[in-house]
Formats: C-alpha cells, sequence, structure tokens
C-alpha cells in the first residue's frame, strides 16, 4: 500500500461514497426495498473499509480508469471535503460535552476551509486571505486538543498527545508545501499536504472515540 | 329603450351595466349610439364604456395566440381599461397566451411601468402567482425587465416580489443575474444578491456564471464588483473548461484580461480548456494584438517561442487560428514574436495553407514570408509590430519590410467595421430573453455586442488603447491593486507565517 493509497484510501468512503449514499437514500426515501437494499450496501462498504482501508480507493481508481476521464485525484478529494457528511467528527456518544463539542467544530472548520484551497488558488487576493484563515483554524484546532486532553481518561493521553504531535508535524509539512508553492507554483504538492493534513485532522477525532469507547 | 341595446350574441341575459360609477363621469362625450363591434376594438379605442357591454366570457375569450382582454390592453397600455378589467374578472391577472405570457408579461417587456403596478401593486397573496409565471421560454417578467435594462422597474419587482423572484431562472437555467451582468447592470446585481449571495455563483446551463456574461460584455465594473465586493469563484470554469481569462481572451476586452492577469497570476495563460486551447489560443482565434501583447509579455523571448508551439486537440497553434480567421496583424505580431510558421496542425495543414484554403491571400503571403526565415542573433535588434504600425499606410503587396518601417497588412484603411457576429455573443449563449415578438428587434439591438476591427492609436498616454471595448477607458493603473509575481510571491510567505506562528506557540508551550 502506497502513502497516497493510505491517507487518500482512509477518507474514501466517508468523502466519496457516504454523500452519494445519503443523496440516493434520499431520492428513494418512500420505497422501502430501496431503503434494504441501501442499507446493506452501506454495511458491506463499512465492513469492506474496516477489513481493507485501501479497497474502496483502489475500487474508486478502476472505475476512473475505465470512465475515461481525466481527474486529479488529490484536488477532487479536497474539494470533495467541503460537502462531505461531518459525523466521522462526532466524538460518540459525548456530543453535549463542551469540550468533545468544541473539538467536532474546530475539525469541521478545518476541513472545510483547507477543501478551499484548489478554488482560492486561482485568485490571489482570496488565497492570501485563506492562508490566515487556515492558520487561525489550526490554532483554534490544537487549542481545543489541548482541552480535551485535560479531560480524556488517563489511559487515553499518551494516544492523544501523540496524534497531536503528527498533526504538528503535518502543519509543518502543508506550511513548507505552501512556501515553496510561492516560488515554483506546484499546485498539486498543496492539495497533497492539504489532504495530508485533513486526514490527520480525521486521526484525531477517531483516535479519541477508539479510546473513549474502550475506556 | 334598453330592451333595444343586446350583446352581438343577442342575448337579453349577458347585458348588463358594469360600468363602475368613477369611470362614466369621464365618457361623456362618447356618442350614444355608439357601440364596438367587439371587445378587442373596444380596447383598441380605448373605450372602457363600450367593454361594459360583453359578457365575462367575451373578455375571457382567447385570440388566435392565446390572448385575451387583459393581454389586449396591457400591450395597449390603457390604465383605465386595466383598472375596469381587473376590477371585473381578477383571474385574467394569471391567464396566460398560448406561449407563455400573463399580462404583466407584456407590460415588462414595453417597459409600461404604470401598467405593470396596476397589474402587480395588489396584494402579495393576489399577485405572487402572476409574479413568479413563466412564459415558454422559462422567461420571468424579472428577467423581462432585466433585458430591456429597465432598471427601476426591475428593482421594484426585487422588492415586492424578494428573493423567490430572483431565484427565477428560465429554461436555460439562467437567472436574471446573469442578464444584468451580461449589460454591466450593477445597481440591479447590488439589489439582487442582497437577496441571496450564492447567486453570483448560479450556473446556467452552459456552465457560466453572472461573471462569465459580465466578461463577455466587456464590462469590467460588472466584473471586479462581482469578484471583490460579491465574492464571485474567479476559477470557475463553464461546460467547456472556459476560464474567465479564456473568455475574455476570445472577446478581445483587453482591459479584463489585464486585470485577471493581475489578480490570478500568469500561470493562468497556460490554463487549457476541454479541447485543450489556453489564453493564447483564444487571443489568436479573435485576432487581438493588445491581448497577445499582454499574454506574451508574461514570457521570456525563449519561452514564448515554446508557448507559441502548443497545440489544442486539432492540432493548432495560435498561429493557426490567427490565420484561419484572418487576423493579419495578430500572426505579423506572433511571427515577430518567434511563432514558427512551419508546424503542421492535426490534418496536415500549416497555416499558410490555412490560408490558402480559405483564400486569404494576404495572410499566405505574410506566412511565406517568414517561412524561411531562421531566427538570428541580431532578432534584438528587430522593431516590435505594435510600435511601429502605421495607421495610414498601403499594403505591401511585396511582404513586410524588414526590421524596420512595418506596416500594418490589414485590407481595410477606413476605420472600424462591423465583423461578423461570434458565437460568445451572450445572445448566442442563452434562449433569448423574451418571447414577445414587438420587442424583440429592440432587445437584440441591445443585447448584441458589435464587434469593431482594432485599429493601433498611437497616443501619447495609452498606446494601443482599443477606443472600441468600452465607452469610458478604465485606467488600471489607479484603480486596480497590481499584485506582480515578486510581490505575490512575498506576500504568500508572509501569509504562511502565520501557520509558522501558530506552531511556534505551541512548542514554546512545551
Amino acid at each position: 500500500m502506497n502513502e497516497e493509497g493510505g491517507y487518500l484510501g482512509a477518507m474514501t468512503y466517508q468523502c466519496l461514497y457516504s454523500p452519494v449514499m445519503e443523496k440516493i437514500k434520499q431520492q428513494h426515501r418512500d420505497d422501502p426495498r430501496a431503503s434494504l437494499a441501501l442499507n446493506k450496501l452501506h454495511t458491506a462498504l463499512t465492513t469492506c473499509e474496516q477489513a481493507s482501508p485501501s479497497f474502496l480507493y483502489d475500487f474508486t481508481k478502476v472505475l476512473l480508469d475505465d470512465s475515461e476521464l481525466s481527474v486529479n485525484l488529490q484536488e477532487s478529494y479536497l474539494r470533495m471535503h467541503d460537502t462531505s457528511p461531518t459525523n466521522d467528527l462526532i466524538v460518540s456518544g459525548y456530543e453535549q460535552n463542551a469540550d468533545y463539542k468544541e473539538l467536532t467544530k474546530r475539525a469541521i472548520e478545518l476541513r472545510r476551509v483547507l477543501s478551499r484551497v484548489p478554488e482560492e488558488m486561482s485568485d490571489r487576493h482570496a488565497f492570501l486571505e485563506t492562508i490566515k484563515l487556515i492558520a487561525s483554524s489550526i490554532k483554534k484546532l490544537l487549542e481545543a486538543i489541548n482541552a480535551v486532553y485535560r479531560i480524556v481518561p488517563l489511559t487515553a493521553q499518551p494516544a492523544v498527545e501523540k496524534r497531536k504531535r503528527e498533526f504538528v508535524h503535518y502543519s509543518k509539512r502543508f506550511s513548507n508545501t505552501l512556501k515553496t508553492y510561492f516560488k515554483d507554483q506546484n499546485a498539486n504538492q498543496v492539495s497533497v499536504s492539504a489532504n495530508q493534513l485533513v486526514f490527520q485532522t480525521t486521526m484525531i477525532v477517531r483516535t479519541i472515540n477508539e479510546k473513549l469507547r474502550r475506556g | 329603450m334598453s330592451s333595444e341595446r343586446s350583446g352581438p350574441n343577442g342575448s337579453l341575459e349577458d347585458n348588463g351595466d358594469y360600468l363602475p360609477l368613477e369611470v362614466i363621469g369621464e365618457e361623456n362625450s362618447l356618442d350614444e349610439n355608439h357601440v364596438c363591434e367587439d371587445v378587442i376594438m373596444s380596447i383598441t379605442n380605448k373605450h372602457v364604456q363600450c367593454l361594459a357591454r360583453f359578457s365575462n366570457n367575451d373578455l375571457l375569450a382567447k385570440d388566435t395566440i392565446g390572448q385575451n382582454a387583459l393581454h389586449m390592453a396591457a400591450r395597449v397600455g390603457n390604465l383605465n381599461i386595466l383598472k375596469y378589467l381587473l376590477d371585473r374578472l381578477p383571474e385574467l391577472r394569471d391567464i396566460q397566451s398560448t406561449n407563455g405570457e400573463t399580462a404583466a408579461h407584456i407590460s415588462a417587456a414595453h417597459g409600461d411601468m404604470r401598467a405593470l403596478e396596476i397589474l402587480l401593486g395588489g396584494s402579495l397573496k393576489s399577485t405572487m402567482n402572476c409574479a413568479m409565471t413563466r412564459d415558454v421560454n422559462g422567461t420571468s417578467i424579472l428577467m423581462a425587465a432585466t433585458a430591456r435594462g429597465d432598471t427601476d422597474m426591475s428593482i421594484w419587482l426585487l422588492r415586492k416580489f424578494g428573493k423567490a423572484l430572483a431565484l427565477l431562472d428560465n429554461n436555460c437555467k439562467m437567472l436574471p443575474v446573469h442578464v444584468a451582468a451580461a449589460q454591466g447592470n450593477i445597481e440591479f446585481l447590488r439589489a439582487a444578491i442582497k437577496f441571496d449571495n450564492q447567486m453570483v455563483n448560479a450556473r446556467d446551463e452552459f456552465g457560466c456564471t453572472p461573471c462569465v456574461y459580465a466578461v463577455q460584455g466587456g464590462c469590467l465594473g460588472t466584473v471586479r464588483f462581482l469578484v471583490e465586493k460579491a465574492r464571485s469563484e474567479m476559477g470557475s470554469v463553464s461546460n467547456r473548461g472556459q476560464s474567465l481569462l479564456h473568455i475574455a481572451c476570445l472577446c478581445g476586452h483587453e482591459h479584463i484580461v489585464r486585470w485577471i492577469l493581475n489578480r490570478s497570476g500568469s500561470d493562468a495563460i497556460l490554463w487549457t480548456t476541454n479541447d485543450r486551447a489556453n489564453a493564447i489560443h483564444c487571443a489568436a482565434y479573435s485576432g487581438s494584438v493588445p491581448v497577445l501583447s499582454h499574454l506574451l509579455n508574461a514570457f521570456s523571448k525563449k519561452k514564448r517561442h515554446y508557448v507559441m508551439t502548443l497545440r489544442d486537440t486539432r492540432g493548432n497553434t495560435p498561429l493557426h487560428l490567427a490565420a484561419m480567421n484572418n487576423h493579419l496583424d495578430a500572426a505579423l505580431y506572433m511571427l515577430e514574436n518567434g511563432a514558427d510558421p512551419a508546424l503542421i496542425n492535426a490534418n496536415g495543414h500549416s497555416p499558410q495553407s490555412i490560408a490558402a484554403l480559405r483564400h486569404h491571400r494576404e495572410m499566405e503571403r505574410l506566412v511565406a514570408a517568414y517561412q524561411g526565415k531562421r531566427r538570428k542573433s541580431k532578432s534584438k535588434k528587430k522593431s516590435q509590430s505594435m510600435h511601429d504600425l502605421s495607421q495610414f499606410a498601403s499594403p505591401n503587396p511585396n511582404g513586410p519590410i524588414s526590421p524596420g518601417g512595418v506596416t500594418s497588412y490589414s485590407s481595410n484603411t477606413n476605420g472600424f467595421e462591423t465583423a461578423e457576429r461570434r458565437a460568445f455573443s451572450p445572445r448566442e449563449l442563452s434562449s433569448g430573453y423574451s418571447s414577445n415578438g414587438d420587442v424583440a428587434e429592440s432587445i437584440k439591438s441591445e443585447a448584441e455586442i458589435v464587434r469593431h476591427r482594432l485599429r493601433f492609436i498611437e497616443d501619447d498616454i495609452d498606446s494601443l488603447r482599443d477606443t472600441g471595448a468600452q465607452t469610458e477607458m478604465d485606467l488600471l493603473q489607479t484603480h486596480v491593486k497590481v499584485l506582480d509575481d515578486k510581490t505575490w510571491a512575498g506576500l504568500g510567505l508572509s501569509a504562511v507565517e502565520h501557520i509558522d506562528r501558530v506552531l511556534d506557540e505551541l512548542e514554546f508551550e512545551e
């Protein structure tokens, strides 16, 4: 499994398939048989994703190859984060806790502002503003992580701390990629590091969910 | 005496005095024995008293194109008759003709504000249905008013019917804001987007946003309003993959091209459409030398040669496209800047053979003159065509005089002439703004873009100024914040420092 399959693969269901599934469910709301079939498909896809994290990603690439569309996957994933469902960023069972709620809110915000990067690159003034928004969003998310760190069980704290460091690492990588972009205009690398940062954002919430469930 | 007065159908039961009291006095001079033969005559003669003698069924009756009494009254524009008909039969308001028009459509198409106020001035509950009616082309009354450029009527309709009417699209998914953008109507745009700012990113059937229409219309002020104040997305592309820059180049709007390049940066020049045409292809196709000048100035001399070898899906270089459309000045400019006349497209044609196929003799000679030339180290001394073009020089049948004294190869030295309309005219992109035949002529004259062949006018301030681009020249230097590449990189790095500062603070805390 290559690196690209790693972080894009982990986000494939949430980013690509989940919005489509929800749309189909809405369209066939009144059809009991369709609902049953869709639930089966949903179960199969999620089971598949858990068993083999990059299966959906490889499956998607095969579909794209057969469709003969020329799609920039990195940029497309990034754009689609804007409209993907946000249930994966909720801390299950603790929705009413203020600190967990703040974490969810900040994670959603960062994902959305990063998804605007491909669009804003075409407008220099707006892109400068978006970079500042990203900085502000990262700061608020880190503050939310610190608040959560203080209230999770002791056994969960090392995992949260590790996840936070990964997030900081990829934030620095994103920052360096932007600096390089202003010199050589390589937009695709910016999409890559932005996607990695979105993935780390998702992983923070996922890790907290796992620790709270076991603890 | 009264029993002798019967309607055309001869039935006594339908005879009745429907005349409102306030109208009786106005018809004192009317001959007591006069009777209009039918409803149409009563309306065209503006005889309310005669109209009172007809039955409700007569008023509801439709002619061959499905118009009833109220449609005719709206067309004539007589306020008294409109009031009388609405008082007597309010349901006339919502009835549509064969092409889907209500009386309000006709008033809007004629620009009759007072008639429209009578038709739609009542309570929202009674008039909303009529206001939201669309004709067979999906044209609403707001679309019709906006298409006429009647801002007062448009804004009156907006204030009364609000967001619902503003978001009512036509069969091509155009909103009134698309039409207003094409006309440069900032006042309407400002009023409309107060209801829903997302209108500025609405796409029609062709994937075009209002900003695209503003670019096509050549309205830089509107483009800037949409992008800078209304936050319209600059990077959106149409269904054919055309960005704002492609469209500005196709239309030859030099001032808009300049603004887009300052705003988006010069890397936008090499973006391609679905046909793999970049901005230089588009500029060559439309033959605009000022636009080509801005585009090519973004590249070094070596790279200019390279970018002019890029091909679209049919294998055409920019020079092929200029030869196709017989743009002599553009071809000359590109040849002098390193375009290779020997390249062959997918059909096996060079620019010269294309010119021959299309019987563009002068173009053929021009390209042939550069065919055998090699680029020399002394080419730096070669003059730039845009500086040496002479407005009044006669064409030289033997080819260009080089390196100095280059003459214009245009066959027309009489000044501006109207070229044939191009496919990117907003009118051809949509179904038309109104299906009302009477107004089609005036609407067409307003909406159509008149193309002028460019002439390069040397003056003290702005050489190469295109006086046909817009009525009032917008000097970008004094209004637009210019972000050149160096400044852009500096500001970008400063912005990224914000991220670094956040991460550094974190490390300090630890």
